[in-house]
C-alpha cells in the first residue's frame, strides 16, 4: 500500500515536468510566401516565412511565389518554423510589384499554376501556368482517374484469377484437368507527378538582387508581404560523375569538378553515371531549396546535377595501354537468397521495362595499383571536354616516409642551435 | 638626369639592413623549426586525406594537397608575422635602434630593410616547401599540380601582408612582450569575429540582442574578410581555378596594396614613436 502511494507520487511528480513539453507551440497568424523554385532540373517547394526574409531563385527560369495567410509556429525538434496549412491557407491576392535599387521593373498579376514531373517530384519538372495550366492539370486528373480505374479492374481480375486458381487446384486433387487463364497484368504505376493547381505569381528575372512586396485591391501595401530576393546564375557548366563502387552501391561518390581525381584504395568494379551539372554558390542554393536552411555560411561551391547525360559512350584507357570503349546499361540490383546479406549487379533484362533501373550507368573493371584515364565521348567517339578524370591508387605509405620529410629542417635547427652553442 | 642623393642613401641603408637581417635569419634555427612544423602539419592533413581513402574506398578530390598547403602556408606567415613583430621592438628595447639613427638610417629604410629580409628569408621557404608537397604527392600518388606552385605564388603575396602587419605591431610597441601580446589578441580577436559571425548566423531564431550582435558580427566579419591576407589567397586561387584573368588580377594586385599601407603605417610609427627605448 504505501509502496503504491510512493510510486503513485513519484509518476505525478515527474509527469508534471513533461506537461510544458506536451503543450502545443503558440500559433501566430503571418503572411507566409509558398515558393515553386527552380533547381536546374526540377522544382523545390519550400515556404518562406516572416523570419527568413530572403528569397532565392535561379536566374532566367520560372519560378512561382505564392502569398498566403496562415498559422506558423516554431517548433524546437527541427529548429525551425512550420506552417498550419489545414488551420488555415488563405491565399492573399493583389499586384506583386518588383523593384531594383529603386526601380520598380514590373507588376504581375496573379494567375493560376502547376507543377508537373514525369518522373515523380524529385525529377525534372515542368512550370505551367495559365490556360495552360488549367489544360495540363485537367489531363493529369484524367490519367490518374485512369490509373485508379485500371488499378481498380486489376485487383478485380486478380481476385477472380486467384479464386479459379483455387478451383483448379480442387479440381486437380479430384483428378479433374482445367485450363486456366493467364494471371492479369498490374498496370504500368503512374509515374507523372503534380502539384495541385494554386494561385501565385511567375517570376523569370536575370542574376541580381530585387525586393518584392504585395499591393493589394487598395493600392496599399499588404502587410509583411516585403521580401528580399536574390537570383543567382551559376558560375560554371560541365559534366559530373556519379561513382557508385560495387561494393557499396548505395553510397556513390561524386566526382564533379572537372579536375576532379578518383582515389581508390583498391581495384575493383565501379560503374559511373554521367550527369550534365552547374555550379553554383552553396548558400544561395541551399537556401533556393530551403529558405530556413542556415547550415551553410561560408561563400562555399558545389555542383548540382541537372540531368542525366545519355547517348554517350565511355573511354578508359589504362597508362600505357590502348583504350577501352564502354556502353551505358540499366542494372539492377538483385538480393542474394538465404539469410545472409549480400547482393548482385545484373544486366536488367527486356522485359522489365517498366520498372526503373537501380543504376544507369558505365560498368568498368580497374585493376589494383593502375592510373588510368576516362573520358566522355558522343555518340560519334568525340571526346566531351568536360568529361575527362583520372583515377588512380592512393598509396598508403609508412609514418616514417611522411615523417622524414619535416624531420630535414629539424636536424638543420637542431645542428644550427649546436653550432652556435659551440662558437 | 642626377639620382637623388638621398634616394641612394636610403636605398643603400635599406640593402644594408636587409643583408644584416637576412643573415641573422638565416643563421638561426627559428626559421628551420618553423618549416618543420608547417611541414609537420602539412603531412598530418595529407594523412586525412589518405585515411578517408582507406576508410571510404574511393574518394574523388580536384586538389588534395590544398589543404596541406593552405596549412603549412599559415603556419610559415604566422611565424614571419611573429618574427617581424619581435624585430623593431627588440632593437628599441636594446638601445640599437637608436644607435643605427645616428647613422644615415631613417625611419623608411629601416623599416623597408626589415621588410625586404623577412620576405627573403620566407621566399627561400617557398622552395624546400613545393620540393616537400611534390614528395608527399609523389610518395602517397596524390598527385602534385600546376595549381600548387600558383598557390605558393599567392602564398608569398600573403605572406607579404601578414609581414607588414607584424612590423606595424611592432613599430608601435615598446617592448617585446607587448608585441606579441598584441600579435595574439589580435589572432584572437580576428578569429572571435569569424567564429561567433558563423555561430551567431547559424542560429534559426535571432531576436532582440542576440539579432543585433549577429548583424554587427556579420559587418565585423566582412571586414575581416577584407582585410585578412588568407582570403585573397583563397580568392587568387579561385579564380586561377577557373581561369579569370580580371579575378586574378585583382587578388594578386590587393594584397601588395594591402602591405603598402602597412609599410607605410610602420614607417609613420616609427618616426611618430622615436627610436628611444621607453625610460624605465
Amino acid at each position: 500500500m504505501i509502496a503504491s502511494i510512493a510510486y503513485l507520487s513519484f509518476f505525478i511528480l515527474h509527469s508534471s515536468l513533461f506537461i510544458p513539453v506536451l503543450q502545443a507551440p503558440p500559433r501566430e497568424r503571418h503572411l507566409v510566401y509558398g515558393i515553386q523554385a527552380f533547381n536546374g532540373l526540377g522544382y523545390s517547394s519550400a515556404f518562406a516565412p516572416p523570419a527568413g526574409d530572403t528569397i532565392y531563385l535561379l536566374a532566367g527560369a520560372d519560378s512561382a511565389l505564392s502569398p498566403r495567410q496562415t498559422e506558423i509556429y516554431w517548433w524546437p525538434l527541427t529548429n525551425r518554423f512550420e506552417p498550419d496549412w489545414e488551420a488555415l491557407n488563405q491565399p492573399i491576392g493583389g499586384t506583386l510589384e518588383v523593384w531594383r535599387a529603386f526601380e520598380r521593373l514590373e507588376s504581375i498579376e496573379a494567375a493560376s499554376y502547376v507543377v508537373q514531373a514525369s518522373d515523380g517530384p524529385g525529377g525534372p519538372g515542368e512550370l505551367y501556368v495559365g490556360e495552360r495550366a488549367l489544360a495540363k492539370y485537367a489531363e493529369f486528373e484524367a490519367r490518374r482517374r485512369a490509373y485508379r480505374d485500371a488499378l481498380w479492374d486489376y485487383y478485380q481480375q486478380d481476385a477472380e484469377y486467384r479464386r479459379a486458381l483455387q478451383d483448379a487446384v480442387a479440381r486437380a486433387a479430384r483428378g479433374e484437368t482445367t485450363e486456366l487463364a493467364e494471371p492479369p497484368r498490374e498496370p504500368a504505376p503512374l509515374r507523372l507527378y503534380s502539384t495541385a493547381l494554386n494561385q501565385g505569381y511567375v517570376l523569370n528575372l536575370t542574376a541580381g538582387r530585387y525586393r518584392i512586396r504585395l499591393l493589394g485591391p487598395d493600392g496599399r501595401v499588404v502587410p509583411e508581404s516585403d521580401r528580399n530576393v536574390v537570383v543567382f546564375s551559376p558560375r560554371r557548366e560541365g559534366l559530373s560523375y556519379a561513382v557508385y563502387p560495387q561494393t557499396r552501391w548505395t553510397r556513390p561518390t561524386g566526382a564533379d569538378d572537372p579536375k576532379a581525381i578518383v582515389y581508390l584504395a583498391a581495384g575493383g568494379v565501379l560503374y559511373f553515371q554521367p550527369f550534365v551539372s552547374v555550379e553554383v554558390n552553396d548558400r544561395y542554393f541551399s537556401r533556393l531549396e530551403d529558405p530556413q536552411n542556415r547550415a551553410v555560411q561560408e561563400e562555399t561551391w558545389r555542383w548540382v546535377r541537372v540531368r542525366p547525360y545519355s547517348d554517350a559512350q565511355l573511354e578508359l584507357e589504362p597508362t600505357g595501354q590502348p583504350p577501352s570503349r564502354f556502353e551505358q546499361k540499366r542494372y539492377q540490383v538483385q538480393q542474394l537468397p538465404g539469410g545472409g546479406l549480400g547482393y548482385q549487379i545484373v544486366e536488367q533484362p527486356p522485359e522489365a521495362v517498366g520498372r526503373a533501373p537501380d543504376l544507369d550507368a558505365f560498368r568498368v573493371e580497374v585493376e589494383s595499383g593502375r592510373t588510368y584515364r576516362l573520358r566522355l565521348l558522343t555518340a560519334d567517339g568525340e571526346p566531351l571536354p568536360a568529361g575527362e578524370r583520372e583515377i588512380r591508387p592512393a598509396a598508403q605509405p609508412d609514418s616514417w616516409s611522411l615523417a622524414a620529410v619535416p624531420a630535414i629542417p629539424f636536424a638543420l635547427a637542431c645542428g644550427l642551435a649546436i653550432r652556435r652553442r659551440w662558437s | 638626369m642626377t639620382r637623388d642623393p638621398r634616394l641612394a642613401l636610403r636605398v643603400r641603408a635599406a640593402r644594408a639592413i636587409a643583408s644584416r637581417e637576412l643573415r641573422e635569419l638565416l643563421r638561426t634555427p627559428g626559421l628551420y623549426v618553423a618549416l618543420g612544423v608547417a611541414l609537420t602539419a602539412a603531412s598530418l592533413a595529407v594523412r586525412s586525406v589518405l585515411a578517408e581513402v582507406a576508410q571510404e574506398g574511393l574518394v574523388a578530390r580536384a586538389s588534395p594537397l590544398y589543404l596541406p598547403l593552405f596549412v603549412a602556408t599559415v603556419v610559415l606567415a604566422f611565424s614571419a608575422a611573429t618574427t617581424s613583430a619581435v624585430s623593431i621592438a627588440r632593437e628599441r628595447e636594446s638601445g640599437t635602434l637608436e644607435v643605427l639613427f645616428y647613422g644615415p638610417v631613417d625611419a623608411a629604410s629601416y623599416v623597408v630593410g626589415k621588410y625586404v629580409a623577412q620576405l627573403l628569408a620566407y621566399l627561400a621557404l617557398c622552395a624546400p616547401l613545393a620540393i616537400s608537397l611534390a614528395t608527399y604527392g609523389w610518395v602517397t600518388n596524390l598527385g602534385f599540380s600546376a595549381d600548387l606552385l600558383t598557390g605558393i605564388a599567392l602564398s608569398v603575396l600573403a605572406a607579404a601582408c601578414t609581414i607588414a602587419f607584424g612590423l606595424l605591431l611592432s613599430s608601435v610597441c615598446g617592448s617585446i612582450r607587448d608585441a606579441i601580446l598584441l600579435l595574439v589578441g589580435v589572432g584572437l580577436l580576428l578569429l572571435g569575429v569569424q567564429g561567433g559571425s558563423w555561430l551567431l548566423a547559424g542560429l534559426p531564431q535571432r531576436e532582440g540582442a542576440l539579432g543585433v550582435a549577429a548583424e554587427t558580427l556579420a559587418a565585423a566579419d566582412r571586414v575581416v574578410t577584407l582585410v585578412s591576407p588568407y582570403s585573397y589567397l583563397d580568392r587568387g586561387l579561385q579564380a586561377a581555378l577557373l581561369g579569370d584573368a580580371a579575378a586574378y588580377a585583382i587578388a594578386f594586385a590587393s594584397p601588395l596594396i594591402y602591405a603598402a599601407l602597412l609599410l607605410g603605417g610602420a614607417i609613420w610609427s616609427v618616426e611618430w614613436r622615436g627610436v628611444r627605448r621607453n625610460e624605465e
